[in-house]
């Protein structure tokens, strides 16, 4: 509980706002949650000073399952067939957003299985179809390894795809990284992209000024010296393009997928990883807190610890659910809990723009 | 960090001081703490004291529950297993169920039983006994917790026997603890619309004196998240600190969330993770004479229950084989927590996970612990 | 499938696709289903009967590609082909030939084969819907790539009786004509019973057994029956099997 004397040093470092580097970082871990909590919260005071706490009305649309990638930790590709082969037409997509759109929501995420057989066409037509019909609503779209995945189907690069996307009317692109560690990915995805792969698509976003966020999916048999190196994959990327608006960690819950047999994190792990997150990545604004892995309850209690906002509302997620985990939300309930907390909840937009504040 | 100069709230500061001075907590300074937001400053308050009476231990047990009758006359609005007679679920466990369901269980390894059920007036203090001194010869040395107060009460009205010789004779048949269900909540205002039939606070207490004053160890509930208010709970908290001043029979506290589907409870919410923090925080604060604060982790979730642990919880609860009531509420626990399982929970919150029983046989008295 | 009550006369042989094709050519069966890729072989010497055949429409889940590399990448690679099933080989042939425009090195392999030596391979049935031991980078289904490059499903099998038995065994064949129908009726009425049948009798396989029923089709309707032809006419051109010109039908009904 109390600390020996050289994490003084460290524990002065982050107090003043000091970048701490991934020895350090290694170090925190080995700190009590609460003293590492307390850390988490100060750092988040100085990167986000306000004590509001934002939330976005949004849906993901999952247009496709079917999927070369087949990786062991999801519970979703038609594959796993837990959830029956599917593709959504322009139609059902349209009538999605429309249910989002007279529910008050903002953002619509367009995420789907590499399909073996669809192009850049098959995407920029889709962001098309939704962009023309809704001009107003943000498309806040695909991953990395779609667009690596666009790129090498169409022969095209990386910059050429990211540009098509973005004149459709394509916004931002979340930066779903996983586990930005190769040794874990040439396990588990060997499908997927790599991680310069990933680094190119941040840099290809970067050149076409969209804005873009990392994740972290923990949890996957990775060591501590893994995951600091994950995150600091992530920092080198945001001090070389400023366009991370946001970071996600999210426990990887190996229930109905290939990894069946991996110990699911817990809590602690996941605080943990929370407050390491906000004092390690000095340079993003936004800490969500992963409600839709961790529950509520502690995504609540990660408010106190370095997360700032609370992500997606999410009318409908079904790569999570493939696997059981049952949680789902409304704002009205965000909106209660936050308050809970001691914070004030607006409702923002993708750019984390405030639309209303609940007072 | 240095406890307690790192409390920046300056009311929960000068808790803290009382704290290390052993000066009891106030009323007001538990109402203030349950209802602060500054909830990392509580859990160091209730961390610390946690770490001076128990270390970096942290309990667990391997159990079976004993339900032997949902039968219950009380049919109080805030349960979900009661029954009338003639119910097409009501159930009641012949000694030959019995048997055999604790033959199945100690089969499987448990250290202790731990029984509770309906008021059912059919029953004779001779089903009991019976009922005792057959799990005392499948297992001679198996530790049994038996009956609420309110049983007891019961036991003793049915019987037309004073309380003192129910107790005597069950201690004979071999009841070694009382598990601590009925509290509820004490304040009449509120147990009027969630437990009408029940006994009162008042006389729960007074079961409990009595059972303390025979030499038996007790633990003590408290139901929240339905219908009270801080004032209910501090008020609960202070009867139970009051009759340990006096007894000093009290083992565990056990604080429990009120799950209210199919109960005639209308609830709106769950409890947050800052409520559950709030609550068992400041009932550690509070209870500074009472040893044990227990989170059932299948009531809680085991991530709430884990991260309890360092806010000032020192025991998640048993790996429970047949656990009707929780789940005829709603609780979205799995339904088995095998030992593995729950001592990895503790090893990753970085303590050290002890098997015991209710009358935890390896710790002396409190302060006797090391601190880390 | 699972309930056999005997009809009068009839003898029923259960084998492998390959095993049975064999069998009939032999004119050591005189009716059985018959692999798609095998028709050429056998158009001289059977009909086909009009009504049934086992085809998927789109993604089928037990045949697939499974692979080290992107398929764009396969070519002069080596591609591994069981020997379980003829109509899956040639449907990968056709498809890596004239829609992808690949020459890869096929080698035969066992029914479920270990990527070791392989940069991919075809699996099929069963196998393909078990869990794999080892990671596969890429999974490519099959009957999913076909419909969207060609636009059609795929007949995998038609059922077939030897030309110089129909005459003699009519009231036979139309006995077990109307087995089948009873069968396909069944499965309608009573899917939840076989389908736990079938999973008790194939534990290994992770996959929902309902919805693979769900994607197969039985009935032999004229969209199927041009899938079929043109399964014909791009193997035949390929001179993957046997070319064939016209399929005769059954025409007792």
């Amino acid at each position: 509980m109390k600390h020996k004397k050289e994490n003084s040093e460290l524990y002065h470092k982050i107090y003043e706002g000091v970048r701490i580097s991934p020895e350090e970082a290694l170090n925190l871990f080995s700190w009590g949650i609460i003293d590492l909590a307390k850390a988490g919260d100060m750092r988040r005071k100085m990167a986000f000073p306000t004590e509001r706490v934002g939330y976005v009305v949004d849906r993901i649309i999952n247009f496709t399952n079917i999927c070369e990638a087949a990786c062991a930790f999801c519970a979703f590709h038609a594959r796993a067939n837990l959830v029956g082969p599917y593709e959504l037409t322009h139609n059902d997509i349209r009538r999605k957003v429309e249910e989002l759109v007279d529910a008050g929501g903002t953002q619509v995420m367009l995420q789907g299985g590499l399909h073996p057989d669809y192009t850049l066409n098959t995407y920029v037509d889709m962001v098309d179809s939704v962009k023309k019909r809704f001009p107003e609503i943000y498309l806040h779209s695909f991953s990395p390894a779609e667009l690596v995945h666009i790129s090498r189907k169409s022969a095209l690069p990386l910059n050429v795809v990211v540009k098509a996307l973005k004149d459709a009317g394509l916004d931002s692109v979340p930066g779903a990284s996983d586990l930005l560690i190769d040794r874990i990915r040439a396990k588990v995805s060997p499908g997927k992209i790599t991680v310069d792969e990933w680094r190119d698509v941040m840099y290809a976003l970067c050149q076409n000024e969209m804005k873009s966020s990392a994740t972290m999916t923990y949890g996957m048999g990775e060591t501590h010296e893994e995951k600091i190196d994950h995150l600091n994959v992530i920092r080198d990327v945001q001090d070389e393009t400023g366009i991370l608006q946001a970071f996600i960690p999210w426990s990887f819950s190996p229930a109905k997928t290939r990894m069946e047999d991996m110990l699911p994190a817990t809590a602690m792990d996941y605080l943990q990883i929370l407050a390491i997150s906000r004092i390690f990545l000095d340079n993003i604004t936004h800490i969500q807190a992963g409600w839709l892995t961790e529950g509520l309850k502690l995504a609540q209690v990660a408010l106190t610890m370095g997360a700032n906002d609370m992500g997606g509302v999410l009318m409908e997620e079904v790569v999570v659910k493939a696997t059981g985990i049952k949680t789902n939300t409304s704002d009205k309930e965000l909106i209660d809990i936050i308050k809970n907390a001691g914070k004030i909840p607006v409702q923002r937009d993708s750019r984390y723009r405030v639309i209303k504040e609940w007072g | 960090m240095v406890f307690p100069e790192d409390i920046r709230n300056r009311r929960l500061s000068t808790i803290a001081e009382k704290v290390l001075n052993n000066v009891p907590a106030s009323k007001a300074d538990a109402l203030y703490m349950l209802r602060t937001n500054d909830i990392l400053d509580l859990g160091a308050i209730a961390d610390h004291i946690r770490t001076k009476l128990h270390g970096n231990i942290a309990y667990y047990g391997v159990n079976i529950n004993l339900n032997y009758t949902n039968i219950c006359e009380l049919r109080c609005p805030l349960c979900a297993y009661s029954c009338d007679e003639g119910d097409e679920n009501a159930f009641l466990l012949s000694i030959e169920d019995i048997e055999k369901r604790i033959r199945n269980a100690v089969s499987m390894g448990i250290d202790e039983v731990h029984i509770v059920g309906g008021l059912y007036p059919k029953l004779t203090i001779d089903y009991f006994e019976k009922m005792l001194s057959t799990i005392k010869g499948i297992k001679p040395d198996i530790h049994i917790v038996a009956f609420t107060a309110v049983e007891y009460d019961y036991f003793a009205k049915t019987n037309g026997l004073p309380l003192e010789d129910v107790f005597r004779r069950l201690v004979d048949a071999g009841v070694e603890a009382l598990p601590g269900g009925g509290a509820e909540i004490f304040s009449p205002r509120v147990r009027d619309i969630i437990a009408p039939k029940k006994i009162s606070g008042e006389k729960w207490l007074s079961v409990m004196r009595t059972a303390h004053k025979v030499g038996l160890k007790t633990n003590a509930t408290m139901l929240y998240n339905h219908i009270e208010d801080a004032e209910d709970i501090v008020d609960h908290l202070s009867r139970i600190r009051d009759l340990q001043d006096e007894t000093g029979g009290f083992k565990t506290f056990v604080p429990l969330q009120f799950h209210g589907e199919n109960t005639k409870i209308d609830v709106r919410r769950s409890t947050t993770g800052y409520d559950d923090i709030r609550i068992y925080a400041t009932s550690r604060i509070f209870l500074h004479n009472v040893p044990h604060l227990k989170a059932l982790w299948m009531y809680l979730g085991e991530k709430m229950a884990q991260l309890l642990l360092k806010f000032g919880v020192d025991d998640i609860g048993a790996t429970y084989h047949d656990e009707k009531v929780v789940h005829a509420a709603g609780a979205r626990t799995p339904d088995f927590g095998s030992e593995p399982f729950l001592r990895r929970l503790i090893q990753k919150a970085r303590l050290i996970p002890e098997r015991t029983t209710a009358g935890y046989p390896n710790v002396s008295t409190i302060g006797q612990k090391e601190s880390a | 499938m699972f309930e056999k009550k005997p009809i009068q006369g009839i003898s029923v042989y259960p084998g492998y696709p390959c095993v049975l094709n064999k069998m009939i050519r032999d004119g050591r069966l005189d009716m059985s289903p018959i692999s798609s890729a095998t028709c050429g072989e056998l158009s001289d010497d059977v009909a086909v009967l009009p009504q049934f055949c086992l085809s998927s429409v789109g993604y089928v889940g037990s045949v697939i590609l499974v692979s080290k590399i992107p398929i764009e990448d396969l070519n002069h690679k080596t591609v591994g082909i069981t020997s379980a099933s003829h109509t899956s080989a040639v449907l990968l042939k056709v498809l890596l030939k004239n829609y992808y425009n690949l020459e890869p090195v096929y080698v035969s392999t066992a029914p479920r084969p270990a990527l070791k030596d392989m940069d991919a391979a075809l699996v099929i049935g069963n196998d393909a819907m078990a869990i794999s031991s080892e990671p596969v980078s890429y999974i490519y289904d099959l009957g999913d790539l076909w419909i969207r490059k060609t636009g059609f499903p795929v007949v995998f099998a038609v059922f077939a009786v030897r030309e110089k038995v129909i005459e003699k065994y009519t009231s036979q064949i139309k006995a077990v004509v109307s087995s089948y129908h009873h069968s396909l009726q069944c499965l309608k009425a009573q899917r939840e019973l076989l389908v736990s049948k079938a999973r008790a009798k194939y534990p290994d396989i992770i996959y929902d057994i309902n919805s693979y029923f769900d994607r197969l089709q039985f009935n032999f309707d004229e969209d199927l029956k041009q899938a079929l032809m043109f399964y014909f006419a791009a193997a035949g051109e390929m001179g993957l099997i046997k070319k064939v010109t016209h399929l005769t039908y059954c025409d007792i009904f």
